[in-house]
């Protein structure tokens, strides 16, 4: 790793600066951590996802909103932690299975913009092409991540709504369905390896 | 010759009434019987009831009056046919039937019962026969609320969800393919370079 | 009894002839049951009022369809009249019936058409009766539940064929 030879050199320079710029991108790489931008993605969608179910309950079986409105309250918060859960735990994995196979193309993209450029050194272009497929690996993998987790959540909880459970008191009907699809969404985007 | 054609329609209307005393002269007896033709009794919706006599005697039943008033008014609309008919002539052997369609404007138990009929049992008879139709008992009615939440289609409402999660699946998947296909061709025209090369 | 009718018209005594309806109009409302679901069986039922330029009221009236004979009630025993039956929902087909409304004469006629197995066209009705019925209410063609879960399932497994086919 070409971090690791400099680092060496500078480690008396950077001790007060802390961790250079390479070594944050390759933290943030590692990390499970999202940003506040990706974080507020996440929750936006999830919320959304977790709302769309509402609707059904209140058209299709015909519940009484406002005797129901407080597990409603509860399930909807649940689910939107747990499904924004679930969007980051996708993405993670998904993360650098897409870096590895965005590589060769990130690259070469880069290097034809900055070809012309010779005043930058090697090691800014190769800090530029890391960057920059963090960058396209970040956002492929959140859409990637919103898109499958979506369908799954809404999959499982149309077929335990409507077929599974089509016996069950609205009520229940809604707390263990919307229950089990944020469940299982959560679960399952931790098995994966 | 008027006079020979009278004779002979009164000697043969002689011999027809003689005969007619002479027959199996059984009275005629009607059996009446009603039913609800319905899988499910529902608010506002159709209710068929068919009334079916059968002549069990032995003359044909005259002047056969039908007439149900087991339906309250403000329980029930008329949608088609009438409550109460009158039939000229039941012949002895067969039977009759007839249809009216009710519906409820209220849901709940509700008591079917017999339809009342009168009719005279031979011609000469002077009093009307009565009789009762058979009863089709206790029957709830449902609530048009409940069976239009069970059987409706409700296709607006899918088509409003249908509507509302477009967006949060195909978005996603949209911005995604998008950029995937971007770096696909890139590295696509990267290895056709290198095997031009090579 | 019957033949002693048939005597008397033959012997052509007029006051048979007032028992007939002369010009016969009719106005007819009917009525067919919609919805397919909750009933057991399709009621057809046809209320006419008679009305005859003669002023000829209170005929006993039969009718006929398809060659089978059918009685008609009479509602005020004067002009208002109701024929009626019902058919099973799968052997109800939508389309017209052709009611034929027979008097006393036209009666014995179509019956003895009918015995002898002539054609029952060859007796002309007092008034004919349409009564047309467009189909009942079965049910939706698809139902929309499964549609939608179709739909959602459809969609969930692209996205797992996708997510193989990255982490491969």
């Amino acid at each position: 790793m070409g971090g690791q030879k400099n680092r060496d050199g500078k480690d008396k320079k950077d001790k007060d600066i802390g961790f250079t710029k390479e070594e944050e991108i390759l933290l943030q790489d590692f990390s499970r951590n999202v940003s506040t931008k990706s974080s507020a993605l996440f929750y936006g969608n999830a919320f959304i996802v977790s709302i769309i179910p509402l609707w059904l309950y209140w058209r299709i079986h015909m519940v009484d909103v406002y005797s129901t409105l407080i597990w409603f309250i509860l399930g909807t918060a649940a689910s939107t932690y747990l499904v924004a859960f679930a969007y980051k735990n996708t993405k993670f994995i998904l993360k650098h299975k897409i870096a590895l196979k965005r590589e060769e193309a990130v690259t070469r993209e880069v290097s034809r913009k900055l070809a012309d450029d010779k005043k930058m050194s090697k090691k800014e272009k190769d800090e530029r092409t890391l960057w920059k497929k963090n960058e396209v690996s970040d956002y492929e993998a959140t859409t990637f991540s919103i898109f499958y987790n979506n369908a799954l959540f809404l999959m499982i909880m149309m077929f335990f709504s409507f077929y599974l459970l089509r016996s069950f008191t609205p009520t229940a009907n809604y707390i263990f369905s919307i229950g089990s699809a944020c469940g299982l969404a959560a679960l399952l985007s931790t098995g994966t390896q | 010759m008027w006079t020979s054609k009278v004779l002979l329609v009164a000697v043969l209307s002689y011999l027809t009434y003689c005969k007619c005393n002479e027959e199996e002269g059984s009275p005629a007896r009607l059996l009446v019987s009603k039913h609800i033709l319905n899988k499910y009794l529902v608010q506002d919706m159709d209710i068929v009831i068919k009334y079916t006599l059968y002549n069990v005697g032995g003359m044909a039943a005259q002047e056969v009056v039908i007439m149900d008033d087991s339906f309250p008014a403000d329980s029930f609309i008329t949608a088609g046919g009438q409550l109460s008919v009158k039939i000229d002539r039941i012949p002895p052997g067969s039977n009759v039937s007839h249809t009216v369609v009710v519906r409820p404007t209220k849901f709940g138990l509700f008591n079917f019962s017999s339809a009342s009929i009168q009719y005279k049992a031979s011609e000469n008879a002077e009093e009307m026969q009565n009789a009762i139709s058979s009863e089709p008992g206790e029957g709830r009615i449902i609530n048009f609320r409940d069976y239009d939440k069970k059987f409706s289609p409700h296709v607006l409402d899918w088509s409003a969800f249908a509507i509302m999660t477009m967006p949060s699946i195909i978005i996603p998947f949209i911005l995604f393919w998008s950029s995937k296909t971007k770096y696909e061709a890139i590295a696509k025209q990267k290895k056709e370079k290198n095997i031009k090369d090579s | 009894m019957w033949y002693l009718i048939f005597l008397l018209n033959c012997l052509n005594i007029p006051f048979l002839h007032a028992l007939l309806c002369k010009d016969p109009e009719v106005v007819t409302s009917s009525y067919t049951t919609q919805d397919g679901m909750v009933v057991a069986e399709i009621a057809f039922i046809s209320e006419f009022s008679l009305h005859c330029s003669n002023k000829v009221t209170g005929l006993t009236l039969y009718g006929e369809l398809d060659g089978h004979i059918l009685p008609i009630m009479k509602v005020d025993g004067k002009t208002k009249y109701q024929i009626s039956w019902t058919e099973e929902i799968k052997k109800a087909h939508s389309g017209d019936y052709i009611i034929n409304i027979f008097d006393e004469e036209g009666y014995s006629n179509i019956r003895k058409a009918i015995r002898s197995g002539e054609d029952t066209k060859s007796v002309t009705p007092l008034i004919t009766l349409t009564l047309s019925y467009s189909g009942a209410y079965l049910g939706p063609w698809v139902n929309s539940e499964f549609l939608a879960a179709i739909l959602l399932i459809s969609a969930w497994y692209v996205a797992f064929v996708h997510k193989s086919k990255l982490l491969s």
